[in-house]
């Protein structure tokens, strides 16, 4: 068995820990999403269709975006950065395993838990109290689970970068926050991107967070069709391919200039 | 017992202590509090493109919801700013912080809104305060004197009502700190919840939040009077003013219940 494997498995197993907090969090995800759904209906009133969107289709977007919250990190997770600033890094770095996959495995580990324990109920708990539009085709499912997973790599890739601020300031909080608040917006997991005015909307198509998001979601509702399709998933996976090489570019450099401060 | 300008003199020297402490990481405090005023600021940016997408909720339009918005969000920035120490508390529990609060001899209460004071609170409170000037701008208000102080008497309340949630929650991580992330559930989901009018949620939500966890009192109650709204619901128009009877009434529920929290506590020996 991989070692990678092993540090996933286990990261897993150190989620399944806090049952308590996981069943909080699913009741604040559940409510939450419920907020949003209740302030749909009432936006709706009147109306058939808005950008593209039926309100059935809204209401599974926030049960859905609700449910994918944890999984793709989207409230930030500055375990690295924190690991630097303490100077538990020292011992990372001198373990004999490649430190970008261990990082890798331990964040796939926990999103592939957030995914089938916060992820499914309260998927499941949106679609009792409220009903969710469901895919015809079951090639939808798949390709909704692969966008998912994609989503999970694109998700650690660039958090990655960002928490490695911390190898040249201890000081970086400030500009983590930032970035988590990219996540959180343009993935979609604010307001669908399809009610962005168009001009936002363009930006938000050309950065990698809708794949957290918008894309699944997309996918799963069946917007999208032939070289559409074709293209979103082609930009997915271009956009994980240049995070990751770019992490693993930014690690090298870094590694070399890190000073710890005798944790 | 000590006095009242005992108390107040102390409550200025140690927050001066922590504004000091934190000001020595000035690049961090400005980053913060701007990263804070953008986090807090997409539920401003929620509310500006579905209202622009959508023109009207349940009847109000996108300056009368933005005016509820920023009344919400500025009172719970002013009661994280006033009780922020107990929005982590189930990190103190965990830790064994809470034990050295024990031991010292002032009242418990002082000194949790004392030990912090989370100054990038002030993030949230700019952009508040900008969702407020936006809807003012768009309203463009003709309001006697009455309503302007009627306004701050709002606010107050609403920073009370906050505050008081905000120790329950606190509150219930005496006996479970590891749920306190539904305690979130009622305050920064009441602080979403408020930002939209509270009738076009279903009844039961409506009664739940009127009379259990009164947070339609923050600013819904409030505004019917101020922006001259009816409410779909029927009540009569006097409810406007109940605001800072809840509020006090709700404070002191909260300060009672936490009394009680902190004779059951337990310390987890760390």
């Amino acid at each position: 068995m991989s070692v990678y494997w092993y540090l996933a498995v286990k990261s897993f197993q150190k989620n399944l820990a806090y049952r308590a907090a996981n069943l909080a969090g699913i009741a604040t995800n559940t409510f939450f999403g419920a907020i949003y759904i209740l302030i749909y209906q009432a936006l709706y009133v009147g109306r058939n269709q808005v950008g593209g969107l039926t309100l059935a289709e809204t209401i599974t977007y926030a049960i859905i975006a609700q449910s994918l919250l944890n999984t793709m990190s989207a409230f930030g997770n500055n375990e690295l950065s924190d690991a630097v600033v303490k100077g538990t890094i020292a011992t990372d770095l001198s373990r004999p395993v490649d430190f970008y996959l261990y990082w890798a495995a331990i964040d796939l580990g926990r999103a592939t838990y957030y995914m089938i324990f916060r992820g499914v109920p309260v998927f499941v708990l949106g679609a009792l109290f409220f009903g969710v539009v469901t895919p015809s085709n079951p090639a939808q499912w798949l390709l909704f689970v692969l966008t998912i997973c994609f989503g999970i790599v694109i998700s650690f890739a660039f958090r990655f970068i960002t928490n490695s601020l911390a190898f040249w300031t201890s000081d970086a909080k400030g500009a983590l926050y930032l970035a988590n608040t990219l996540i959180l917006f343009f993935a979609g997991f604010i307001v669908p991107l399809r009610f962005f005015p168009p001009a936002l909307r363009t930006v938000a198509e050309v950065l990698p967070f809708g794949g957290l998001a918008q894309l699944p979601v997309d996918v799963y509702l069946g917007k999208l069709a032939g070289a559409e399709l074709g293209l979103a998933l082609v930009r997915q996976l271009a956009w994980l391919v240049v995070l990751v090489v770019a992490g693993r570019w930014v690690l090298a450099r870094m590694v070399r200039r890190v000073v710890l401060a005798g944790g | 017992m000590q006095t009242a300008a005992y108390y107040l003199d102390l409550y200025r020297r140690l927050i001066g202590v922590q504004l000091r402490s934190q000001m020595q990481y000035r690049f961090s405090f400005f980053a913060e509090s701007i990263g804070t005023m953008f986090v807090s600021g997409l539920d401003l940016l929620m509310v500006a493109i579905l209202m622009t997408r959508f023109q009207a909720i349940g009847g109000w339009t996108l300056a009368e919801v933005m005016f509820l918005y920023g009344a919400s969000s500025v009172s719970f920035s002013l009661a994280e700013m006033f009780v922020g120490a107990f929005d982590d508390f189930d990190k103190q529990v965990v830790q064994g912080d809470f034990d050295r609060i024990l031991l010292k001899p002032l009242p418990v209460v002082f000194q949790m809104i004392t030990n912090r004071f989370p100054t990038r609170r002030f993030g949230r409170l700019a952009q508040g305060l900008i969702a407020l000037v936006v809807a003012f701008s768009l309203l463009q208000p003709a309001w006697p004197p009455a309503k302007w102080g009627f306004l701050l008497v709002m606010i107050g309340a609403a920073m009370l009502l906050f505050s008081a949630v905000l120790i329950l929650g606190a509150t219930a991580s005496f006996w479970s700190p590891q749920s306190h992330e539904a305690a979130n559930i009622f305050t920064y989901g009441g602080q979403f919840m408020t930002s939209y009018p509270m009738h076009i949620y279903q009844q039961w939500l409506v009664s739940l939040f009127t009379f259990i966890i009164p947070l339609a009192f923050i600013n819904y109650y409030p505004s019917l009077y101020l922006l001259d709204k009816r409410d779909p619901l029927g009540l009569p128009t006097w409810v406007s003013f109940l605001s800072p009877l809840v509020a006090l009434a709700a404070f002191g529920a909260a300060l009672t219940g936490w009394r009680f929290g902190v004779r059951h506590y337990q310390s987890t020996g760390s």
